[in-house]
């Protein structure tokens, strides 16, 4: 097989790897809600909590454990354990008493681990407000039992209560983008080049490049507020990031009105190619340095750290990394086959001109 | 450099004494500012901050449009065989910076007469203003020279410099918001540099592209 087919080939199956197993693979058992959420140190407090991608209606309570965790020591194991509900259980907690030197106020982990689906857990569960024992308080200290969680036994993604099953779409939003990038950086690149050569082939790639990339670009977008939808509440919301990628496609629409405005082919390939350098420099501080100083909700901007650590564990790198390379290739093999188009259909114009 | 003082003294003459280019550009900015009277009477310094860069940025698209009328035909054909590009260039841009200052002027007079001055650190908008200057004369002029160069249809210069112009705006909104106290950040100094870092940008982009520009 030659070269030129394997890294299209390989794009394509790239992106249908991805495609798979990032619908097919299911997500880790999380925790959705609990109630109450509150309670005071020293009582018994019942909590019923709901799961995410669980089904308890196979399984023995005694499978199951649970823990309210207020620091790495204190651990509180539930002394009763009760299904109620196909993806509910009532847990009972006797929660310690504080000691002197505790805030007023301890935030706690809820965990809850069985061996069929794996551990699920919940920060900030349950925010347990400050009460001192009258008696001697190291007796509480036989209260905490460590934790010992279960692993989930097939291949699974973080669960996170603010994505849930959105978490795949990083398989699809950030490549469409990744490759957008590189498919404009291309264009400018070829721009360069017929600038330098005024080879006439040079411009017909500057210009597939830019017109696959605002596809990708569209793409990106529309997966990007459909994301904006689920986790932030609206499609759109004038979020400084959607803002500037929604201009970056209008300058590159404004290229191509510029294109099609100018009949004189040597002109329009010079005036466009300037146009195009011009452009893409300065969507750098658009994309990249803008957002960055303004509050903004997209994952590394404003302050909100960019994607990694736990939104992005090592089953999820399985999937991510094949599918930037696989988009980038297919972005490239749609650019490489609208150029070859165009060459060709020119070719065959001026022949036809020539007869 | 000589050349390059004489082609500005020209273009400031000829600015200066053109019918329609600074009498219209100033009779745009006054008629403007008394349609905002008449249409807000009093405004918040917000708006007032907007409206003044949109007054500002509109004009300077009209005048850079008109700036570049000599550069097809006769007069360019002229200028190729008597100067380089870069002091054809940039002497247009050094006219239309000054141009630009002096709209900016009238428009802060007439707004602030009719609308109020809301402006309360006028150091910082000053250096706002100039640097804002700077890289919209820069802009509009490398773009006014490319819309010149198209033949038929002129008209795409807002089209061609608007969704590029946001970098730029998007700074100056916010820092002359912040002088003029409708937005408080104490660590304004950084969006300072920025927007210079984008003028530097736009100024290695035009030396660097506007020989392109210029041969036919």
């Amino acid at each position: 097989m030659r070269l030129q087919w394997v890294w299209k080939i390989l794009g394509a199956l790239l992106v249908l790897y991805s495609l798979i197993w990032g619908l097919f693979i299911p997500l880790k058992p999380g925790i959705v809600s609990v109630e109450p959420n509150r309670a005071q140190a020293g009582e018994t407090i019942e909590l019923v909590y709901e799961g995410y991608n669980v089904d308890y209606q196979d399984v023995n309570e005694r499978d199951i454990s649970a823990w309210l965790l207020m620091d790495s020591v204190r651990t509180i194991a539930a002394d009763r354990l009760e299904i109620i509900g196909n993806r509910s259980v009532l847990l009972t907690f006797s929660l310690p008493y504080f000691r002197d030197a505790d805030p007023g106020v301890i935030s706690t982990t809820l965990v809850v681990s069985d061996s069929t689906h794996g551990y699920a857990l919940l920060p900030s569960a349950v925010s347990v407000l400050k009460a001192v024992s009258e008696q001697d308080s190291a007796k509480e200290e036989g209260a905490f039992t460590p934790i010992r969680i279960d692993y989930p036994n097939e291949t699974t993604f973080p669960f996170r209560n603010i994505l849930k099953e959105t978490i795949r779409n990083t398989y699809y939003h950030v490549p469409l983008w990744f490759s957008m990038i590189i498919l404009f950086l291309l264009s400018a690149f070829y721009s360069a080049k017929y600038l330098n050569t005024r080879v006439k082939a040079f411009d017909i790639w500057a210009r597939s490049y830019a017109e696959i990339a605002i596809i990708l670009g569209v793409l990106g977008l529309v997966t990007g507020a459909i994301w904006a939808r689920f986790t932030w509440g609206a499609f759109w919301s004038w979020d400084v990031k959607q803002f500037t990628s929604a201009v970056a496609l209008l300058i590159y629409l404004s290229y191509f009105i510029l294109r099609s405005s100018i009949s004189d082919e040597d002109k329009r390939a010079r005036l466009t190619a300037s146009y195009n350098i011009f452009a893409f420099v300065l969507l750098i501080p658009l994309l990249f340095i803008i957002p960055r100083l303004t509050d903004s909700l997209h994952p590394g901007n404003g302050g909100n750290p960019a994607m990694g650590g736990e939104d992005l564990d090592s089953t999820m790198r399985w999937v991510f990394y094949p599918a930037v390379i696989g988009w980038i290739l297919l972005g490239l093999w749609m650019s490489n086959l609208k150029a070859r188009y165009l060459i060709v259909f020119q070719n065959r114009e001026e022949e036809f001109m020539s007869d | 450099m000589n050349r390059w003082i004489v082609l500005w003294q020209k273009e400031m003459v000829a600015q200066w004494r053109s019918q329609s280019s600074l009498p219209a550009i100033i009779l745009y900015v006054l008629s403007t500012t008394f349609i905002v009277f008449a249409a807000f009477a009093r405004i918040d310094e917000r708006t007032w901050v907007v409206l003044y860069w949109i007054i500002l940025v509109l004009s300077a698209a009209q005048s850079a449009q008109n700036s570049f009328r000599d550069v097809e035909g006769v007069s360019g054909w002229y200028y190729y065989s008597v100067c380089r590009v870069e002091e054809y260039f940039f002497s247009k841009v050094a006219a239309n910076f000054i141009l630009l200052g002096l709209m900016a002027v009238l428009t802060f007079l007439g707004l602030s007469l009719f609308s109020g001055m809301p402006i309360r650190n006028l150091g910082l908008f000053v250096g706002v203003n100039v640097s804002a200057w700077l890289g919209l004369s820069l802009l509009f002029s490398f773009l006014g020279f490319l819309n010149a160069k198209i033949e038929g249809q002129q008209g795409l210069l807002p089209l061609l410099s608007f969704p590029l112009l946001l970098p730029i705006l998007l700074e100056v909104i916010k820092l002359s918001s912040i002088s003029a106290g409708a937005m408080t950040d104490t660590e304004y100094m950084s969006d300072l540099y920025i927007l210079l870092a984008v003028d530097a940008l736009i100024l290695a982009l035009t030396l660097l592209l506007i020989r392109y520009l210029w041969q036919s």
